[in-house]
């Protein structure tokens, strides 16, 4: 199966191999059966050539990110129940 | 909700007040990468406890990358793409004061019917910054009572200091802890929640963890 740039498909999806075009729409479930399966992402050529070009702006920064625990905070909120 | 909620919902959202359209054809800003430790911990937790596979959500728009990635891992991959949903106006009625805004009832009639209990696992990305405020609340309960009991949700929060032009992504994971941000335009940041918003919004969740990061969004991981 093969979804190009400008499908939109709706619906559950059960295949051995898939082909997704960037850009496709898919709204559904998509399940891959059997040992020699796989999904492949294919980029338009359209698409493909202007991120050739932008490669080199691509930048490669780090989030750095910290975990902590929320405590509550005392002023009220607009998702308040109340 | 109050009424000084609806107000800074209100100047949040600006003068407009109406919905953003997508930009059908817009030329899609530069990539950029970003290592994301919540999201490395949701992909740790997608291991099969038995021989059914793992159902996984993903509620952005649709990232081949991401459904190559987790199809390759065994996962059933379900897509939604709900921002894009909300934006069609049959969901849309009129209120009193003249101005359209989406019933939920119409919205979830024809979006994300699923069964309780479906999904080990959630994608949210940052859909709840930019979605209409009418389908926050409701969209959280449901995706609440279709994740699995112990099931992880991973979403994310600009913070107040990323500003109120942050453009919506599509996210795509390309490893397991990082992701590569492709800006959509046509999609305006709704509001800015803050720890305490998402407390609310997600109390009914077992629990919450939040990751801060240097680029100005929080990643809250949250378990039911």
């Amino acid at each position: 199966m093969e979804l190009r740039k400008s499908c939109t498909l709706m619906g559950d999806v059960s295949t051995q191999r898939i082909v997704i075009e960037d850009g496709a729409f898919f709204k559904g479930a998509i399940d891959i059966k059997g040992n020699d399966s796989r999904a492949e992402v294919r980029k338009p050529l359209a698409v493909a050539a202007s991120a050739g070009m932008s490669a080199g702006s691509t930048s490669g920064s780090s989030s750095g990110a910290s975990s902590y625990s929320a405590s509550p905070d005392p002023q009220g909120s607009f998702l308040d129940s109340k | 909700m109050s009424s000084s909620g609806n107000n800074l919902m209100r100047w949040f959202r600006g003068a407009g007040g109406s919905q953003p359209k997508a930009e059908e054809g817009a030329k899609s800003a530069p990539r950029t990468k970003r290592t994301c430790i919540g999201l490395g911990e949701f992909m740790r937790n997608l291991t099969s406890s038995g021989e059914q596979k793992i159902c996984v959500l993903d509620l952005g728009p649709t990232s081949p990358t991401n459904i190559a990635l987790l199809t390759e891992m065994g996962v059933r991959v379900f897509n939604e793409d709900i921002l894009t949903e909300s934006q069609d106006s049959n969901y849309s009625v009129k209120q009193e004061d003249g101005s359209l805004q989406i019933d939920p009832t119409k919205f979830f009639a024809e979006n994300l019917n699923y069964p309780a209990d479906q999904f080990d696992a959630i994608l949210f990305w940052d859909v709840a910054d930019y979605l209409p405020e009418s389908l926050v609340k409701p969209l959280v309960e449901r995706l609440q009572c279709m994740l699995k009991p112990k099931g992880h949700l991973l979403a994310f929060f600009h913070t107040k200091d990323a500003g109120g032009e942050s453009l919506y992504s599509r996210h795509h994971i390309v490893q397991k802890d990082i992701l590569e941000l492709e800006p959509i335009q046509g999609f305006k940041l709704q509001r800015i929640f803050n720890n305490r918003h998402i407390e609310n919004l997600f109390k009914d969740f077992a629990s919450r963890k939040f990751f801060l990061g240097r680029d100005n969004i929080r990643e809250v991981l949250m378990v039911r």
